[in-house]
């Protein structure tokens, strides 16, 4: 319904955007948030999926780092904020852990995006691989910090390898998603 | 979209994240010094996505239901055979049960017998198992509306499961015993000693600070002790096992990676309410086969009690 009326509207720059178009916009730009959110929900619940801690952070740790990379105007600072909450208040974990932790992994990626964009797709996995590997260990120490106990210290692997593992799939289809409303709409910057 | 330069705009942004940045860690410091308030808000969240969890556990069991139903279907006659086979022996053993329930009834009474009070219990689904990578806790769709209390303990038909640590109104978390938070006092059964069953986010915790002159025995049980009336004495946790010489472990009797039903007793209440509330009936329908040396004593009993008056 709202692809009708932007392919209507599209040629005709001068006139205001109808609410369609507006309600159409708005909802591109919360997509990454939104898919955030759902994944929250849906790996917390209580259906028996293997590794879904591990997944659950792995899958939000790829989302903020694709879209605030690729499309900022898509993953604004608020919503990984929001996200991140989300996150910590679904979970058990100490308050703030994921909050903090997406944050400062948001701000390294805005500081160097410039850089970053420039990169092949194979160092950015790299990339993506350490920041996970990082991720994972700050959660670890913050964690022990915060509970004075020195917990086993073999899911940082797991949590890394799984953020690192997914990432090319994850890349591939949020690409396309994003290649299909270049082709399809105006840009979200 | 605010008519802003790019400079002011970028600005803002690095002003926004600082202080999303800095609130960040503020929440991280009083979600540690204020755990009433984390835990509130987290219960708020956690019971307004309840319904959510609670369709897809609905979904899931039926599908899980069907599909062993259907896996099943064709071996329902081998099993139909055993069953009643098995049916027959138990009905056996009930009979033995009831005459024995009846003699103990009588023995009590002859003893002047006070019972002792049998806590309440409320039976909950678990409706998310919130296994973090640093945590062990599961949550219940039961909370403080329907008379659970915080550090009520959480149990299987086999044995403990944790206690409750955190409570909203429709909802509650309980701590596992494997958390590496969890510390329950317990005793070991056949060397009669006192120790400390610590958690430690595997699914074998750790047995400490028995007396030294003490080893624990591999395979024997290990039961709750009340040291503080935290805990009532004699719950069943589990055997005592050696992963490592010198490190004795406790294997649960629950098990803890497949829970669905959880009861959630209440040892803390009035002993008057408890004995009213928990009284043992048994059911008009059992088949009853008192001996005959039971039917004796009974009459006896009701014929000198007579006599007496």
């Amino acid at each position: 319904m709202s692809s009708l009326f932007l392919h209507n509207s599209l040629p005709d720059k001068n006139r205001s955007p109808s609410f369609w178009q507006q309600l159409d916009k708005i909802a591109r730009h919360m997509l990454p948030t939104l898919f955030a959110l759902l994944t929250i929900i849906f790996l917390s619940s209580p259906l028996p999926i293997p590794g879904s801690t591990e997944l659950l952070s792995a899958t939000i740790i790829n989302t903020v780092f694709f879209w605030s990379l690729w499309r900022p105007s898509g993953m604004p600072v608020l919503n990984v904020f929001l996200i991140g909450i989300f996150m910590d208040l679904t979970g058990s974990a100490p308050l703030g852990i994921n909050t903090l932790t997406l944050l400062l992994m948001y701000g390294v990626v805005d500081y160097y995006r410039f850089y970053l964009i420039r990169f092949r797709f194979v160092i950015i996995w790299c990339i993506i691989s350490l920041i996970g590997l990082s991720i994972a260990i700050m959660q670890w120490l913050l964690t022990c910090l915060l509970r004075f106990y020195i917990f086993n210290p073999i899911p940082i692997l797991f949590e890394a390898s799984l953020c690192t593992g997914i990432y090319p799939l994850f890349s591939t289809v949020c690409s396309q998603i994003l290649y299909f409303f270049d082709k399809n709409y105006e840009t979200l910057d | 979209m605010l008519p802003f330069s790019v400079q002011t705009k970028q600005f803002l942004n690095r002003l926004t994240f600082l202080t999303l940045l800095l609130l960040s860690v503020g929440i991280i410091i009083i979600g540690q010094f204020d755990k009433s308030l984390t835990n509130k808000f987290r219960m708020a969240v956690i019971s307004s996505l309840m319904p959510l969890w609670n369709i897809a556990l609905h979904i899931q069991t039926d599908t899980n239901a069907f599909l062993v139903n259907f896996k099943e279907i064709h071996r329902l006659t081998d099993e139909n055979r055993q069953l009643q086979i098995e049916n027959t022996n138990l009905r056996q053993w009930y009979d033995v049960a009831v005459s024995l329930a009846r003699e103990n009834r009588v023995l009590k009474t002859e003893l002047h017998w006070n019972p002792e009070p049998s806590p309440s219990f409320v039976t909950s689904r678990v409706i998310a198992d919130r296994r973090d990578i640093y945590t062990r806790t599961v949550l219940l769709m039961r909370g403080t509306k329907s008379n659970i209390h915080l550090n009520d303990l959480a149990l299987t038909p086999n044995g403990l499961v944790g206690r409750i640590t955190e409570i909203g109104p429709h909802i509650a978390r309980v701590l596992l015993i494997t958390d590496s938070s969890s510390r329950i006092p317990v005793e070991l059964e056949t060397s009669h000693v006192p120790a400390i069953m610590v958690g430690n986010n595997t699914s074998l915790p750790r047995l400490l600070y028995y007396p030294q002159n003490v080893h624990p025995i591999e395979g024997e049980r290990v039961v709750t002790l009340n040291q503080d009336s935290s805990f009532p004495t004699g719950i069943p946790i589990g055997t005592v096992h050696y992963q490592h010489p010198e490190q004795p472990t406790i294997c649960p009797f629950a098990h803890l990676e497949h829970l669905a039903i959880l009861r959630v007793f209440d040892f803390h209440q009035q002993p008057e309410i408890l004995s009213k509330t928990l009284t043992p009936k048994l059911s008009k329908y059992v088949p009853s086969t008192p001996s005959r040396q039971l039917f004796i004593t009974s009459i006896k009993n009701v014929f000198f009690k007579k006599q007496e008056r």
